[in-house]
């Protein structure tokens, strides 16, 4: 059985790892519970 | 699967640079987006106008902005007549995003900006959200929006019932 | 007695949905909880959702790029595509078979009896059309005078939406009757084909449509959880294919798009040893099924 292949998941890992870490540092999940509890009538196909 | 890490970075990057296509000016000169706070929304509803309505929106709310225009016709049209409007803004964080929308309608009539403070306080979880009050009292809250002629409807309506 | 990834589907649905004061509150929980986004399709703006939709979400930054960068807010959405690319690289699609309220949903309706029928296989390929126009590209470009784009797949698709949120904030708040339009329309009878379709149909809306799905899909071939598949050992029996929540044909080969990792041809339809998964390259014990005799 190959054992190789896995170090792109691993890059992959990572990467989004730090991809969600500059997100958080970036303020995101305030926008995100924002977005989520100041519920935009229009936008849910309402009104 | 080198084509859904490709696909991924694609997306991406469209991401990162499509943000830089149009960015908004912001003008300075205008109507200032003042900070308010709950107790403040309070004393809005105790002022002198009647009637008065109050909007509680968020930038990103496309049935709020449409509201907009409308509100300033009818302010320019009934201010005299003793109609206050006054819009404030619940997003979070900053009173920005509502400024470059005061700028680009030009809109006269006060907006603040209450963030999340005001939303708690009040209990809003739905937007655009009115409340109607006249003479001190809180006659109506409404959830959802109004279109260009039940606006004018109401006020019209309303102003007959005011002093 | 209940099978483990029931459990798992049951304790994720409620999880996902634990603010069970909306009848009294009459709207949604605003707690912090909600700067989190759960790994399933589970409407934030359901009254009882305790989590944000990652789908949700991501739009919205895709919607308001323009805006928040003019007001000096760099929001790319990278917190969400992090997320989704984490349990991506780590699981793949796993969370549809184990955490999503929507795949369960169709799973127990799927198992009313009629007569089952197969979706052609380009149909799959709808959801990532969904993805790149729907989720990514329309919420970009097509913007108003404001500089706002839409979430176009929440406004006018999600049958999530419609059923977690749309249909119970009306019945909470009555005066949201009044607004109810052409779009409102249309969400309900894309949600009611679906709801009739997964009678007939294995999980038609994770097939066809749903972009979330279709974002984790991309890294089946790439997580570090994988399933693997033993030519020599299968029969062509196609015991897997019968069983398979989402209708793949595993002895085509492991880990194909929709493949959501819900390891029921494992545990249950292959007899041949045929089928197995490894874990970052490791074989675990579960994963090593001894050939049983036919």
């Amino acid at each position: 059985m190959e054992k190789s292949g896995y170090t792109r998941s691993y890059v992959l890992l990572i990467l989004f790892l730090i991809l969600m870490v500059i997100g958080i540092n970036a303020g995101e999940v305030e926008a995100v519970l924002e977005k989520a509890i100041s519920i935009c009538l229009s936008c849910i196909g309402i009104g | 699967m080198k084509n859904g890490m490709k696909s991924i970075l694609l997306a991406c990057t469209i991401v990162f640079f499509a943000g830089f296509l149009k960015v908004v000016d912001v003008d300075a000169a205008g109507n200032q987006v003042m900070s308010i706070d709950p107790a403040g929304v309070e004393e809005l509803m105790k002022s002198d106008n009647c009637p008065i309505i109050i909007s509680i929106v968020t930038s990103r709310c496309r049935a709020c902005r449409q509201e907009l225009p409308v509100y300033q016709a009818m302010y320019d049209q009934y201010k005299d007549q003793g109609l206050g409007i006054f819009v404030v803004s619940i997003d979070f964080g900053y009173p920005q995003a509502i400024q470059q929308i005061v700028d680009r309608l030009d809109l006269t009539f006060p907006v603040y900006w209450g963030g999340d403070e005001v939303m708690n306080a009040f209990g809003i979880s739905l937007v655009p959200y009115k409340f109607v009050v006249q003479n001190g009292e809180i006659v109506e809250q409404v959830v959802g929006a109004w279109s260009e002629q039940e606006i004018k409807d109401k006020v019209t309506g309303l102003l007959k019932s005011c002093p | 007695m209940l099978d483990i990834r029931r459990w798992i589907q049951i304790l994720a649905t409620v999880l996902s949905n634990a603010w069970l004061l909306f009848p009294f509150t009459k709207t949604i929980y605003q707690g912090k909880l909600k700067s989190v986004c759960v790994p399933g399709l589970n409407c934030y703006s359901c009254p009882a959702a305790v989590g944000s939709c990652p789908l949700g979400a991501i739009q919205t930054f895709f919607a308001d790029l323009r805006p928040s960068f003019a007001s000096g807010q760099y929001h790319l959405g990278l917190y969400v595509i992090g997320f989704l690319g984490i349990i991506g690289s780590l699981v793949g699609r796993m969370p549809c078979a184990w955490a999503c309220p929507f795949g369960f949903m169709q799973e127990l309706i799927h198992k009313i009896p009629s007569p089952k029928i197969e979706i052609p296989r380009i149909m799959t390929w709808v959801k990532y059309a969904a993805l790149v126009f729907l989720v990514i590209l329309l919420p970009i470009f097509v913007v108003d005078f404001f500089g706002y784009g839409e979430n176009w797949f929440c406004k006018f698709v999600c049958p999530a939406g419609t059923l977690q949120a749309g249909l119970p904030m009306i019945y909470l708040q009555p005066q949201l009757r009044g607004l109810l339009g052409t779009i409102f329309t249309v969400k309900l009878i894309i949600l009611a084909v679906f709801l009739v379709a997964m009678v007939f149909i294995r999980r038609p809306f994770c097939r066809i449509l749903c972009p979330l799905g279709a974002i984790y899909s991309l890294f089946n071939k790439a997580s570090l959880f994988r399933m693997m598949h033993h030519p020599d050992r299968c029969v062509l029996c196609k015991q897997c294919y019968r069983h398979c929540p989402m209708g793949v044909r595993f002895y085509e080969g492991a880990n194909q798009k929709d493949c959501i990792r819900c390891l029921q041809c494992l545990r249950t339809s292959c007899k041949f040893g045929a089928i197995s998964y490894e874990v970052g390259g490791a074989l675990p014990e579960a994963g090593k099924q001894p050939v049983k005799q036919s």
